[in-house]
């Protein structure tokens, strides 16, 4: 099916609109229903190009595109009330491509570094200066190895009982933490904040290191 | 000035610099803007100029318009509640105000307790949480359809998102925002939640 309308076509209707909302809202006007109705068409006409535009990006899923027409929206909602926005009245179809292209930008860097984040963590990822892949960085068992893993068994085991010395309270977020689960989620079993959460790691893990200071003298 | 807007403002301001026959280079114009931007600012324009004007308007399949129009519906439905003069309440607000838990409220909606919280925080795509979970927050939490939309769309509270350090280096990553389907399946959810919410999962 070939649509009928170019983008210049709908720029041009989108304009006039754009700038009669504008005049209102930035001159402390209200958004009448005649406006609404404006703000809504401006919408409809440019849904099919934000969303052509957005599948020119196979790495986003429906969902993805979706979230680049919501935001798409919303930034304009915004603009169209920002007295330092007239750009948007006179160059209608470039703000448009601009703001799209911008959260394509946000989204994509998003995704590629949440990427990069998980393949960091592989056995095969490179590492270091020379491109070595991790598994060939792990050392194999060496008797020096073997020491260094008994000391660190015994402090564990001296961590473990000065843990065991805390108050319950105290106690409970400590071993969450060393679980691994995340304050935010130790703040929601607990019913505290999660800044809070932090207050009690911090204070607890300088007891601790009292106690294992005293210990060691 | 919004963070977004100002990388559209100085992208349109370079456009009308080029149309007007001045030829200036990327880095002749970004070397102007403040030197906290620069980088990303010029990886930005260099974006947007190589993707070009848009062309093509996208032809939807029923599905594929359907899910735009809930998004449209979404944007509608909490600009309606703005223009109602309610003050916009966010999720965690609204069921505070109901004197209710994350876990009683997740059970009364039959929904994994780790999602709703990650909905409360703000990292589910909200484009894709479901017309009938809208819905059913808005009986429990005795409100409209349109201020649980507006909520949807309102910051999340700001100590929910803070990213943590901890004194021994342990740096929490930033959650990451993931569609209401992947963080369905990724709270472990119980074969009862599953089978109430298998309708609205791909």
């Amino acid at each position: 099916m070939k649509l009928q309308h170019s983008w210049y076509d709908v720029v041009v209707a989108c304009q006039e609109r754009v700038q009669r909302i504008r005049a209102s809202l930035t001159s402390g006007g209200t958004l009448t229903l005649e406006l609404q109705a404006d703000r809504e068409a401006v919408i409809l006409a440019i849904r099919n190009w934000v969303l052509g535009r957005a599948k020119h990006f196979p790495e986003l899923d429906e969902d993805g595109v979706s979230e680049v027409l919501l935001k798409t929206i919303q930034q304009l909602d915004r603009d169209l009330r920002s007295p330092g926005f007239g750009s948007m009245e006179s160059m209608f179809g470039s703000y448009v491509k601009t703001t799209v292209h911008r959260i394509l930008f946000e989204i994509l860097g998003k995704n590629k570094e949440q990427r990069t984040l998980s393949a960091s963590e592989r056995l095969d990822a490179q590492v270091g200066k020379g491109g070595l892949a991790r598994h060939e960085v792990i050392e194999d068992v060496t008797p020096e190895r073997l020491a260094d893993e008994y000391r660190e068994e015994q402090l564990h085991a001296r961590l473990h009982a000065a843990i065991a010395q805390l108050p319950p309270h105290d106690r409970e977020v400590i071993n969450l933490r060393l679980q691994g689960v995340p304050s935010i989620e130790i703040a929601r079993r607990m019913n505290l904040s999660p800044v809070n959460i932090t207050r009690i790691y911090n204070r607890v893990v300088e007891r601790l290191r009292q106690i294992l200071t005293v210990e060691e003298h | 000035m919004e963070e977004r807007s100002y990388f559209i403002e100085a992208a349109l301001r370079y456009e009308t610099l080029i149309e007007a026959g001045q030829m200036l280079g990327l880095d002749a114009f970004v070397i102007q803007e403040p030197e906290a931007t620069r980088a990303e600012l010029r990886a930005f324009l260099e974006f947007n100029l190589t993707h070009g004007e848009l062309d093509e308007p996208a032809v939807l399949t029923v599905d594929q318009a359907a899910r735009a129009d809930h998004v449209i519906a979404l944007v509608r439905g909490a600009w309606q509640h703005e223009l109602s003069g309610t003050p916009v309440q966010n999720l965690t607000q609204l069921r505070q105000a109901r004197q209710l838990t994350v876990g009683r409220l997740a059970r009364q909606l039959t929904l994994p307790v780790d999602l709703l919280a990650r909905l409360e925080r703000g990292k589910v795509l909200v484009a894709s949480v479901p017309n009938r979970l809208v819905e059913q927050l808005a009986q429990m939490l005795h409100a409209s359809t349109s201020a649980i939309q507006a909520a949807l769309l309102a910051p999340p509270p700001t100590t929910a998102t803070s990213r943590l350090s901890a004194v021994d280096g342990i740096v929490e990553g930033e959650e990451p925002l993931v569609s209401f389907a992947r963080a369905f399946a990724a709270s472990e959810p119980t074969d009862e939640e599953q089978a109430a919410w298998a309708a609205d999962l791909p």
